[in-house]
């Protein structure tokens, strides 16, 4: 909040901030609206200047900051703050009723607490607000079996063991974790921790957590360990990934919809050409596997053969059966 | 915004505070410093376009027209303006902070964080939340999020160009939004489509696809408080059927811009293109603003 546009509405949160904590510190205050310590002091500055209609001295808002110590007084008019507008207001309800619905979410979050801040924010913001919010939603996927014993783990600071189902090559692998996170992205709820069997830090989707125990053994994941950046997505292949080229149909076009691509090429018709990287040669032919006749692979070339051949496995099932 | 003109319209919503009795224009041009310079056509024309950006950022400016005076006369009503006295405990204080944590980086993200703020003002202590321990996200980098918040925020027709999931054509949809929601990531709108609405017996191709209309929608106005429409917590499909009636969904386009995340990263293609409809026509936006424009 520091482009000259939101000054107006800055001031009139800071008048009332400043009235409500008589003797802040030019610093925290500074803090607390995004500022720096010379851009809020020229804040004050402009506050000074301005008061009742008059304009005599005994008219204006008096600040001063000496030491400081901030002391605002004659501000009597702007001492409280502008009402929440619909948008402020709609985009904490809708995150409080989406945390409100996912269960695992909620306890970590003080659930009791949930249908008061609703029913409390509900009540400054309006009518308005209300109907507006009620009418987005978050849906999170529940994975409320293991979550209990992840928040526990994360809380408590112990390591984890599961039994952990990877569907990219359908199996399940035995895995010590070190938690360190909890992130909920893309409507999943995943844990964030240090993984013994990859040595790297992971990220484990709840709902594949076949079982879950909390070890006697202290959490301690190794100190250079960094968190996942999951601002891009949960998803996100690896720049030394092989490149593979597709051509879509119209029916085979949530392809780019549902992974992150390097380019695509319209072709007419619906017709897509899409390249990716894929992170393993089983997930291509899973990929073209599930596409059927609505998409064919142009390169790597050797792949073709690769899915050919898995399709004429599929197809010699039928053809002893009949 | 000029230092200056700061100035001017801190004072303008100060005066409008302080009065009592709706001023006029003239008696705002002689109470507010920053006016008194300028002529007659330029102060009208500044005080317009002062009164509109007040709106803008949400302050209720009244209107008097009193039928024994020639000008209206302004004011703002304290009641109108201020944030009610809220108080949070501290379990509720350290949700509220969670909450918007949830939108960091999203198109809400400025939103959520000028609620705190102001109910910081307001003398609430707010908390940074359960802080590293747990990181939630939700993404509205969907190019369509923002047109279709700000369609059901002002309860306004949509019109955007749709491909279907596995259909050739792109074709255009008239839909009356009631609700957008997140699935997995992935932004969907509900809503009457205002192209196919009519006797459920004469939407035939929308039987064989299983999604039939049952009775003929009308534009719709508010979601009743407590309505199923406003309590969605199901799949999209699912909820058809406890949405009202007619409803029929549509995949907003998602995942579109960003680094060679989506079609909207190459620029313009045959995807969803929104715009407004308007005039909206009677029946639909009824709501009413809580104060009316000059």
């Amino acid at each position: 909040m520091s482009s000259t546009a939101d000054r107006l509405p800055r001031l009139l949160a800071l008048v009332p901030y400043l009235m409500s904590h008589p003797g802040a510190q030019v610093d925290e205050v500074a803090a607390v609206f995004g500022l720096s310590e010379k851009q809020l002091i020229d804040d004050l500055q402009l506050v000074w200047m301005c008061g009742l209609p008059g304009h005599t001295p005994g008219d204006l808002i008096d600040v001063s900051w000496d030491g400081g110590e901030i002391i605002i007084d004659n501000a009597d008019t702007i001492a409280r703050p502008l009402r929440l507008g619909i948008d402020e207001a709609s985009a904490l309800l809708v995150a409080l009723r989406m945390l409100a619905a996912t269960p695992e979410l909620a306890e970590f979050a003080h659930g009791d607490a949930l249908p008061r801040v609703v029913a409390k924010l509900e009540q400054a913001a309006g009518e308005g607000a209300a109907a507006v919010s009620s009418q987005f939603a978050v849906d999170v996927e529940s994975a409320p079996d293991a979550a209990a014993r992840v928040r526990e783990a994360l809380t408590g600071r112990r390591r984890l063991s599961l039994r952990y189902y990877v569907p990219g090559r359908d199996e399940v692998t035995p895995r010590e974790v070190d938690p360190t996170r909890l992130v909920m992205a893309d409507g999943r709820t995943y844990l964030e921790g240090w993984c013994y069997r990859a040595e790297a830090m992971r990220l484990f989707r709840l709902d594949r957590m076949l079982t879950v125990e909390v070890l006697d053994v202290p959490a301690d994941p190794p100190a250079g360990a960094e968190p996942i950046d999951v601002t891009q997505g949960v998803f996100r292949p690896s720049p030394t990934d092989e490149l593979v080229v597709l051509e879509v149909t119209a029916a085979g076009r949530w392809v780019a919809e549902y992974y992150p691509y390097e380019q695509v090429e319209e072709l007419g018709e619906g017709r897509m050409r899409i390249t990716l990287r894929a992170r393993d040669d089983d997930w291509t032919l899973k990929l073209l596997l599930r596409l059927g006749d609505t998409g064919r692979i142009v390169s790597p070339q050797a792949m073709a053969a690769k899915v050919q051949q898995e399709a004429e496995r599929a197809l010699a099932l039928y053809a002893q059966a009949s | 915004m000029s230092r200056r003109k700061t100035e001017r319209l801190l004072n303008l919503v100060i005066c409008l505070l302080a009065t009592r009795r709706p001023l006029s224009a003239e008696q705002i041009r002689q109470a507010v410093p920053g006016y008194d310079r300028d002529g007659d056509e330029a102060f009208q024309r500044m005080f317009e376009r002062d009164k509109n950006e007040l709106r803008e950022i949400g302050i209720p400016i009244e209107v008097h027209r009193d039928p024994w005076e020639d000008e209206p006369g302004y004011r703002i009503q304290r009641e109108a303006y201020e944030l009610p006295e809220i108080t949070l405990e501290p379990d509720e204080a350290a949700v509220l902070g969670l909450a918007a944590q949830v939108w960091q980086r999203a198109s809400l993200a400025e939103a959520a964080s000028g609620a705190l703020l102001k109910l910081r003002a307001g003398g609430v202590a707010t908390d940074a939340g359960p802080g590293e321990a747990l990181e939630l996200r939700v993404d509205t980098r969907d190019p369509s999020f923002p047109a279709l918040w700000e369609a059901v925020r002002d309860r306004r027709v949509v019109r955007f160009d749709y491909r279907p999931a596995a259909g050739e054509s792109v074709r255009t949809r008239t839909v009356e939004p009631w609700g957008v929601i997140s699935r997995r990531g992935k932004w969907y709108v509900a809503g009457f489509d205002r192209d196919r609405q009519g006797p459920p017996a004469s939407s035939g191709s929308a039987a064989s696809r299983g999604r039939s209309p049952r009775s003929a929608g009308q534009g719709w106005s508010r979601c009743p408080k407590g309505s199923t429409c406003g309590r969605w917590s199901a799949s999209p499909r699912r909820r058809c059927r406890s949405a009202p009636p007619s409803s029929r969904y549509g995949r907003a386009r998602a995942r579109g811009c960003g680094r060679s995340r989506g079609p909207y990263a190459r620029g313009a293609r045959d995807g969803t293109r929104w715009s407004w409809s308007s005039p909206t026509p009677s029946g639909w936006r009824d709501g009413s603003p809580a104060w009316a424009p000059t």
